[in-house]
């Protein structure tokens, strides 16, 4: 059986986006920022696409900027609202998305003042910290709505009233929350947001900025003067369309697809009793549905996931984003929750998705189970 | 960017526009705007016991520059002088269902060009002499004709303007853009377009304040 | 509807073949190249294979390549990515005036920001001044970017000739070729021309939209601008577009396999269009080289005494696609630079039209343009205020 529960690294397309998408690239062809009437259809699509989302965080159409992903929409809101401020300090959390701290990383190469604001063991950021460290040549604060690698979701309301009465900025990375949470752009108070299709079953390439009407920003791409001037290049039209679609999906099912992770999470949670030795990570109710960190005592990750892998399950270590060197294999976000020596080695991130069944949740367990406790055995061998 | 987007009854004048041509020996005519800008109508009147009997237009410009053209010729044909003289551009985007922002200028120059035709009418034929007096008010008129195409406000409304002043037949503006207005550029060749042609004016100066 | 699309250097369609591959891709292909797993594995191979593929298509031996947005992010990338460290007061870089705006617009910017920014001028054709490019390239000069196929007026560049120039005023000069509306037509061979980065896009070849390249010759880099989770490039962070990438290559794969047939399609279809016009419509001027010299799908014509948008939008009634030059007709309301710099007086750009042809059109779209054309150009001729 295979497995896949890797979905906040990338998930799989939705097949209704995918077919969508197919029937799109053989009907529609026209550029959306041409006059002519294909043109003209493309546009309306892209404009419809636009009103669609922005209709789902509450926001206004031409608020809502198309890019190509993520780590783009990220880059644009920070480098963008920095680009038009002329204040020096900027704040964000220590367990941001590399998409957020390699910008500030350069930003203080190019001499930015960067503050990294701890959080707590549950990884809520510490409010007390943030509001000593506003000063009046703050021109920024950027914090994730939900974490990647432990699910905690930040208090954002809170940050945002505090930025605001020191007129601050604020962005979020909303990569991992979009799709799963209700989004109220207005409600929280923010003024820039970024998200990425993939994560939400659209198609990969495509993401979204939301950039609050009259928030200072200046553009970092240069060229035909596409979206609003911000983001020169042609619109990928396809892809944002389908975007949408697959925003559609998720936000009409939500409801249903949160009770059905909560119903496996107990189905894993009762395993992990059996197992022993465990810790859940992150807020344990503040975060965002279907995703889980555990970390298992004197367990190798890595091993781990290997194990599970060889019998047709994906899930992570710490995040997919940097397994791949083995100096990080201890990611910064766990670091900075403080876990237990013993037990940080040993921490899998399970993120499920729409396609997941009951069945595989039960086979998952049950292997799971069978993984750790030979992985122990042999380390018991060792000793 | 704004969907460029004609209504229907702007496609429909402009496939098939009323009144085109050429009136012999017209009772009034007149030219305005240029080739140069993108745009030029040219209007000619026959009156009747004071009312406009026959009008005809030429246009060489784009879809609503003949819409508006047609629309003008249209709205205009049996009214008195008087009546005519006092359309204005909004009665003529209003008859369109409207035009998109970026094209809203067209309007304009459509009914500049009726009344600069019924203007040449009442100097020639009537023998009225059109006194006028250039003063900040007349320039902050003429000004009211250049349209901000990100809004299709004019620019006074649009609270582009920021400075004016008349003075030795000198003009003396200064107008704001943000950094990366892209219409900043049409914006100035249609001011100095408008404000050249204003008689006794020798010198125009423009300062663009950059926020 | 029987539609003939003549904006082919706009965008092309995804041609049925790419469309297939995408499809598959998205269903397959979707894993990170990260993960430990045996599908992250085999992805990061497939990106390696699709690397290969690319750099072969342009005569790259052992180069890199980077996956970006597009056309125009790949040129952003690497003008903002040589130039990010560098004391610009003492940094010259440049173009030509009919550069792209992917270009243009970021020398602009760094023009403001302090560099020495040369816009070397053309000839009536459009072909750059080699006179005057020699004069503008000094030990300061850091960077040369050419448009190989101008997309408005299909001159192609002497790509040669002006690589010569530069390497002889300064050795050390990088070179970028932007090849977006050149690769359906014109051969790239980058180790022979000493190409240092060429940029290309899915979208104009049948392929992918949101997704282009960079293919950079071995030994060249440039610096990060955009920043993020390093997975399989410093130089472009952030989730791969894995269905993007491997469909990226097949596109351009099969533009390479098809490069000969498509000219000779195009150039018949450019031959008939020419001829139609010249000995059919008085008073119409060709924009950029004459047939044979210029790229062969692209035509591009002046109407004298009338506007570009009204043209267009009657054949546009006809369900027959083309571009104008004319202000009107584009968002800003500016002259089109392109047929300034080639010496078109305003009126001249206003009634420009632009038709680019592809793998979709044929004869008989073409003489059915033809046969709206005329009637059109003359009924608007008819009506306008200058003759």
């Amino acid at each position: 059986m295979m497995v896949y529960l890797d979905n906040s690294a990338t998930s799989p397309i939705h097949p209704e986006v995918l077919d969508f998408m197919y029937d799109f690239n053989k009907k529609h062809y026209g550029n959306a920022s041409s006059l002519h009437f294909l043109g003209l259809e493309a546009k309306d699509y892209l404009e419809n696409a636009r009103k669609k989302i922005a209709a789902t965080i509450n926001a206004e159409p031409e608020e809502i900027i198309f890019t190509s992903g993520g780590t783009e929409a990220d880059n644009l809101c920070i480098l963008g609202i920095l680009n038009a401020s002329k204040k020096k300090r900027i704040i964000t959390s220590v367990i941001e998305h590399e998409a957020v701290l390699e910008t500030f990383k350069h930003l203080e190469e190019e001499g930015y003042e960067v503050i990294l604001n701890p959080v707590d063991e549950d990884g809520v950021i510490d409010l007390k910290y943030l509001e000593d460290n506003i000063n009046g040549d703050t021109a920024l604060i950027s914090v994730m709505l939900a974490n990647n690698e432990i699910g905690t979701l930040q208090p954002m309301e809170k940050i945002c009233d505090l930025a605001e009465k020191h007129g601050v900025m604020v962005h979020t990375d909303a990569v991992q929350a979009m799709g799963k949470l209700k989004i109220d752009v207005k409600e929280i108070g923010i003024d820039a947001l970024s998200a990425s299709a993939h994560k939400f079953f659209g198609p990969k390439g495509v993401g979204f900025a939301y950039i609050k009407n009259g928030t200072p920003i200046k553009n970092i791409i240069f060229g035909g003067g596409h979206e609003r001037g911000l983001r020169s290049g042609t619109e990928n039209v396809p892809g944002i369309t389908a975007m949408e679609k697959a925003l559609e999906i998720c936000e009409e099912n939500r409801e249903e697809y949160s009770v059905k992770y909560e119903k496996f999470g107990k189905i894993i949670k009762n395993t992990l009793e059996e197992i022993g030795n465990y810790k859940l990570n992150g807020h344990m109710k503040k975060r965002v549905p279907g995703t889980l960190s555990i970390s298992f005592e004197n367990i190798n990750g890595e091993a781990l996931m290997e194990m599970l892998s060889m019998r047709g399950i994906a899930v992570s270590t710490a995040s997919a984003c940097h397994s791949h060197s083995k100096e990080e294999a201890v990611s910064h976000v766990l670091k900075a929750i403080n876990i237990d020596e013993k037990f940080i080695y040993g921490t899998i991130r399970i993120a499920m998705g729409i396609e997941n069944t009951e069945e595989q949740i039960k086979y998952f367990s049950d292997t799971l189970k069978e993984c750790v406790l030979s992985l122990r055995e042999m380390n018991d061998a060792d000793w | 960017m704004a969907v460029i987007k004609y209504t229907e009854k702007v496609i429909e004048h402009f496939k098939n526009p009323r009144n085109v041509g050429e009136i012999e020996n017209p009772d009034g005519k007149a030219t305005v705007g240029s080739p140069a800008c993108g745009d030029q109508v040219s209007v000619f009147l026959k009156v009747e016991s004071g009312k406009i009997s026959d009008i005809k237009f030429l246009s060489y410009g784009c879809a609503s520059n003949i819409a508006t053209g047609s629309i003008v010729t249209e709205l205009s044909k049996g009214k008195t002088v008087e009546e005519a003289k006092k359309l204005t551009w909004k009665d003529a985007l209003e008859e369109l269902g409207g035009l998109p922002p970026v094209k809203v200028h067209c309007s304009i120059l459509a009914i500049d060009g009726l009344k600069a035709a019924i203007n040449d009418y009442e100097e020639n034929v009537l023998g009225i002499k059109h006194e006028k007096i250039v003063d900040e008010t007349f320039i902050l008129d003429n000004l009211k004709h250049v349209i901000y195409p990100k809004t299709g406000e004019n620019i006074i409304d649009a609270k582009l303007v920021k400075y004016l002043k008349f003075e030795d037949s000198e003009i003396y503006l200064e107008i704001s853009f943000d950094e990366t207005d892209v219409y900043k550029q049409n914006v100035l060749e249609e001011i100095h377009e408008h404000l050249n042609e204003i008689p006794g004016v020798e010198k125009v100066t423009v300062k663009v304040v950059e926020y | 509807m029987n539609l003939i699309y003549l904006d082919n250097y706009r965008t092309t369609p995804v041609s049925d073949f790419v469309n297939e591959r995408i499809n598959e891709y998205n269903k397959e292909n979707f894993f990170l190249p990260v993960s430990f797993t045996s599908k992250g594995t085999e992805a990061a191979e497939n990106i390696e294979e699709a690397k290969n593929k690319i750099m072969n298509c342009f005569g790259c031996g052992g180069g890199e390549v980077v996956f970006t947005m597009g056309g125009t992010h790949a040129n952003n990338l690497v003008i903002s990515g040589l130039l990010r460290d560098e004391d610009l007061s003492d940094t010259e870089i440049v173009t030509s005036v009919i550069d792209h705006p992917s270009i243009v617009n970021v020398y602009e910017y760094y023009r403001k920001k302090g560099a020495k920014v040369h816009f070397v001028k053309v000839d009536g054709q459009g072909y750059i001044r080699e006179d005057i490019l020699a004069e503008k390239i000094n030990e300061k000069t850091r960077l040369l970017s050419v448009t190989l196929v101008n997309h408005t007026i299909g001159t192609v560049q002497k790509i040669k000739k002006i690589i010569e120039i530069a390497r002889n005023r300064n050795s050390k000069i990088k070179i970028l070729l932007d090849a977006c509306t050149a690769v359906n037509s014109i051969e790239i061979n980058m180790d022979e021309l000493g190409i240092d980065f060429l940029t290309f896009s899915g979208h104009k070849i049948y392929g992918p939209r949101g997704i282009g390249a960079i293919v950079s010759r071995k030994g060249v880099t440039f610096k990060p601008t955009i920043f993020g989770t390093v997975t399989t490039s410093t130089l472009m962070p952030g989730a791969d577009n894995i269905p993007g990438i491997l469909s990226l290559a097949d596109a351009l794969e099969k533009a390479v396999e098809n490069r000969k047939s498509y000219v000779s399609h195009t150039m018949a279809l450019q031959k008939k269009l020419i001829e139609f016009i010249d000995n059919n419509i008085p008073d119409a001027i060709i924009n950029g080289p004459k047939y044979g010299e210029r790229a062969t799908d692209n035509v591009n014509y002046s109407f004298r005494f009338i506007e570009g948008e009204s043209i267009m939008m009657f054949l546009d009634f006809e369900n027959i696609i083309v571009a104008t030059g004319s202000a009107c007709a584009s968002s800003d309301l500016k002259v089109n630079y392109i047929l300034s710099a080639i010496g078109r007086d305003h009126e001249l750009s206003h009634g420009s039209l632009r038709m680019t042809l592809g793998w979709l059109n044929d004869e008989k779209q073409i003489e059915k343009f033809c046969n709206e054309l005329k009637p059109i150009v003359e009924r608007l001729r008819n009506q306008s205020t200058i003759k």
